[in-house]
């Protein structure tokens, strides 16, 4: 299968601190890639440096066959990158309905002057961008709240509409930052469910993911990384085995995956 | 001594004196920008009225009720000056900034102070009238000469109550409990919340203590400036400017940026004419923001995502 | 490449049952909207008809050439109220020199008007321009910094333009002031006949309209994706910039359209007043349209309307106060943002769900 993205040893330091260094990725088209590692591995810094929040220091960043490096966030969106953040960052204030359409923004093809003085295309794209939005909260069950603010939601459910709204861009590559951190076990079983969802209508998904459960069950490749170097990749059941990944994560024992680490 | 040099020492002398009264009012602004990230545009007013407080203590009651020699007078009102900022500080503090600190939001608060700085302002205008006092400080009689250089004892008696006063609150932040806690909120509130730091007093303390330096400096600057209802107006975005080029929330930096300032606005008296001075002070800043938007004196810090 | 995903069948059961927050409830509003009004557009032209309404009778109300200045003042401050409430408000993007580009609208009418003969309705076109432009310059600032910092920055501009309107004395005349400005040239309309903006109703009729018209444009932006993206960047940057949301670029939109309509305000003052002095463009008045923004309701359309009409004529209704007026002004703004902080809008839909609540029960 095709690669859709692609890194070469890609380095960011902070200060003295050498976040990230020599990540090489490869990630093919409709797989799901797992990105795990202790706390401070550096994972969300790549992350970052991937959706461009940070430009790498070094390194050359591809996103099916486009380069990425040096681009900003938007433009990067605009290839067909999305993303959730691990602390949530939804507009708290705006409605669950607005949250999604401001990500379906992107495909709208409206004359300029029907922007001030409303007129055909302008109510057809209103009506399929709502269409749109109302289908991707129904996707993560959140229909019939649309209207309310998003800083009313719960945790789990704020991070279902982060799903909603980064899907509305219509992504090719779709990155989650800890999906699962603060759900329950039926929650996660839920967003277990979505994702592979997801995956089937053809998305490519990178999941930085401290739920071993839901890594093991996800991913078709895990990349471990330690202290902002990769450490190992591998199949979920080669990581388990790796006896470099358990010593990085201290003696925990990967076997029992309802440890969250 | 040449006298371009006895110049240009001479016009760093007269920006130091500024900026020292600067520094007083930007200090206040700065610290309580640290400690709950609010803007007082109100502080302007407390300066005009720590200058009135200290017209009328001076000129009314040390010198007739109590008989005091003028120069007396005159220091013992800086003390009522700073008294009357203190207590300005803690009523706008009971008024507008605790009832609406859990908001979260910084433009409520903002807007509330403005309309008491305009409430200030206009209070006074009922009671004084728009005509400029003439307040005579004793000290600004008496001219100093240093070789080519001259300046007079006003000027001196501003530099050494301003340092005594950046002194004592540099003091009080190194080595008390309370000023090592109020550091300890101004860099991390959560944290210091967590150690059993009483946030809501120490955040009062500070807004006091910011408001008896805005009083001061209306005592030392109601002999040099038109004492009017609006005189603090025409330093506050100075004081503004200062405490962005410093950074803020950053004492070191503001008490460097305003002494700059200072200096620059001598100068520029000196060579372009007081007119000029806003707009040089403002120009430089944003040219400055330009090329550092977080302040000169600042440092750079990565938003954490 | 996929498409936007289709309905699928929705879940068996809801991921999370928890409460909404009560924390976040101190924004909200009252009550959230069905999904149904949520997808259908809102009917709106009856609010326009009975806003023309309005706008015909009210010099009709208001007799007396002193009263209906104070309704042109009105209308200028209802254009101000909402240029600047599309930079805070809608992008929230901290602007509190908004009066430098009033400034630069009147000046710049005025100059062309005065010095170089242009006649009025091209001067018009000119000044928004000229404003527009420089609220461009403005918003390359808006683009790096982030709250107090552009708060300060957007002071010191209108300080700067207000220090080069005193001190460009061979343009401005400098705190001399422009004198003897005319009111905009008479019109004839058909059957009205001819309308002298010497009058002040005609002429608050003239600016009225014009104030509709920029509601009408303003109300449609906002509602459409264009006030959706606005509206993101002021959440969260960050964010809109992950939907593919170029930040810098929306903000120079808002703080340019922004700065046109203070521009277009202040085409208009001059020639009412007939003098033209630097002092009326001090940062004063950049806080008193602030006040009418968070008096109104930030962020809501006809919020800032309500608050510039209302503190435009507060000072008024106060007169028996005499020189305790503006202080009396000055309690009653901290007191609403103390006891109304999402202004007069929200503080009206939390009584009416207060009402609609009693009703049930």
């Amino acid at each position: 299968m095709a690669i859709l993205l692609k890194t070469v040893d890609l380095r960011k330091r902070f200060g003295g601190v050498q976040a990230v260094q020599g990540v090489s990725l490869s990630v093919e088209e409709r797989s799901i890639l797992a990105v795990i590692g202790p706390n401070g591995a550096g994972k969300s810094t790549l992350m970052n440096l991937l959706s461009g929040v940070y430009q790498p220091d070094a390194g050359s960043l591809e996103l099916a066959g486009h380069r990425m490096a040096g681009l900003p966030a938007h433009r990067r969106a605009r290839l067909g990158l999305a993303r959730t953040f691990q602390k949530i960052r939804l507009f708290r204030q705006l409605s669950l309905l607005d949250n999604v359409l401001a990500g379906a923004h992107l495909h709208h093809q409206i004359p300029l002057w029907q922007y001030a003085l409303p007129a055909g295309r302008f109510w057809s794209d209103w009506a399929r961008s709502r269409d749109e939005a109302m289908a991707l909260l129904e996707f993560v069950g959140l229909a019939g709240r649309a209207g309310e603010r998003a800083g009313a939601l719960s945790y789990g459910e704020q991070r279902l509409l982060e799903i909603a709204r980064a899907l509305a861009t219509r992504p090719r590559l779709f990155m989650l930052d800890e999906p699962a951190a603060g759900l329950n076990a039926s929650e996660v079983g839920f967003l277990l469910e979505r994702l592979r969802e997801i995956r089937a209508r053809g998305i490519t998904l990178v999941v930085v993911e401290h739920n071993m459960d839901l890594v093991m069950n996800l991913a078709d490749r895990v990349f471990v990384m330690d202290r902002g170097v990769p450490l190992f990749e591998g199949t979920p059941a080669a990581v388990q085995r790796e006896s470099r990944v358990i010593e990085a994560y201290l003696g925990v024992d990967v076997n029992r995956p309802e440890v969250a680490l | 001594m040449p006298d371009i040099l006895a110049l240009v020492l001479q016009q760093t002398l007269n920006g130091v004196y500024l900026g020292c009264l600067y520094v007083l009012v930007a200090l206040g602004l700065t610290l309580i920008y640290g400690v709950m990230n609010q803007i007082n545009f109100a502080h302007a007013d407390f300066v005009t009225i720590g200058a009135f407080t200290a017209f009328f203590s001076a000129s009314r009651l040390a010198t007739h009720v109590l008989g005091l020699p003028d120069a007396t007078a005159y220091l013992l009102s800086i003390f009522f000056a700073m008294g009357a900022g203190a207590l300005l500080g803690y009523l706008i503090n009971a008024a507008v900034f605790a009832p609406l600190r859990d908001r979260g939001d910084e433009l409520r608060p903002l807007i509330a102070t403005i309309g008491v700085s305009v409430l200030l302002e206009n209070g006074q205008l009922a009671l004084f009238g728009p005509i400029p006092y003439s307040f005579d400080s004793p000290f600004t009689q008496h001219t100093l000469r240093l070789g080519k250089i001259f300046f007079s004892a006003q000027s001196l008696l501003v530099v050494v109550v301003a340092a005594l006063a950046i002194g004592g609150l540099h003091a009080f932040m190194r080595h008390t409990y309370l000023g090592k806690a109020l550091r300890a909120v101004s860099q991390d509130r959560e944290t210091a919340g967590l150690m059993g730091i009483n946030e809501r007093y120490l955040i009062g303390l500070t807004i006091v203590i910011a408001s008896a330096l805005a009083g001061l400096a209306g005592a030392l600057l109601g002999p040099v400036i038109v004492l009017t209802p609006f005189a603090g107006s025409s330093v506050i975005v100075k004081a503004f400017a200062i405490v962005i080029i410093g950074g803020f929330g950053n004492m070191e930096g503001t008490i460097i940026a305003g002494i700059l300032v200072g200096i620059i606005e001598a100068f520029t008296v000196q060579y372009l004419g007081s007119g000029l001075i806003d707009l040089v002070v403002f120009v430089l800043l944003l040219a400055m923001l330009a090329v550092r938007p977080t302040g000169l004196i600042a440092e750079r810090r990565e938003e954490n995502v | 490449m996929s498409g936007a995903l289709p309905p699928l069948t929705p879940p068996e059961r809801a991921p999370s049952a928890a409460a909404a927050s009560p924390v976040a409830a101190s924004h909200a509003l009252p009550s959230s909207e069905p999904a149904e009004r949520v997808l259908r557009p809102p009917l709106r032209w009856p609010g326009y008809v009975a806003a023309l309404l309005l706008i015909a009778l009210l010099p009709f109300a208001l007799k007396g050439a002193y009263w209906q200045g104070i309704l042109v003042v009105c209308a200028m401050n209802v254009l101000l109220a909402m240029s600047l409430n599309l930079v805070i408000g809608d992008c929230g993007q901290l602007n509190l020199g908004q009066s430098a580009f009033f400034a630069i609208g009147a000046y710049v009418s005025t100059v062309l008007l005065k010095s170089h003969g242009w006649p009025f309705w091209w001067a018009v076109p000119a000044a928004i321009l000229a404003a527009g432009a420089l609220g461009l310059l403005l918003a390359a600032f808006a683009a790096r910094l982030r709250g107090h910092y552009l708060g300060i920055a957007s002071l010191g501009f209108a300080v700067i333009v207000y220090q080069v309107l005193v001190n460009w004395e061979s343009v401005t005349q400098g705190v001399r002031g422009i004198y003897g400005i005319r009111p905009p040239p008479p019109m004839t309309l058909g059957p009205l006949g001819v309308i002298e903006f010497s009058n002040p109703a005609h002429l608050f009729y003239l600016v009225a309209l014009i104030a509709l018209l920029v509601y009408g444009v303003l109300d449609n932006l906002m509602r459409s994706p264009v006030g959706e993206t606005l509206r993101s960047i002021r959440e969260d940057e960050i964010s809109a910039a992950s939907l593919g949301v170029n930040p810098a670029r929306w903000k120079a939109f808002s703080v340019g359209l922004g700065a046109a309509i203070a521009g277009l305000a202040g085409c208009f003052y001059p020639g009412f007043v007939g003098t033209l002095v630097p002092d009326a463009f001090s940062i004063v008045e950049s806080f008193t349209m602030l006040a009418m923004v968070i008096v109104g309701g930030l962020g809501t359309r006809v919020g800032p309307v309500i608050g510039a009409v209302v503190l435009t004529f507060l000072p008024e209704l106060l007169r028996d106060f005499g020189d305790w007026r503006l202080m009396v002004y000055g309690i009653a703004l901290t007191l609403c943002v103390l006891f109304m902080p999402g202004g007069m809008v929200q503080a009206w839909q939390l009584v009416r769900a207060r009402w609609a609540r009693q009703g049930v029960h």
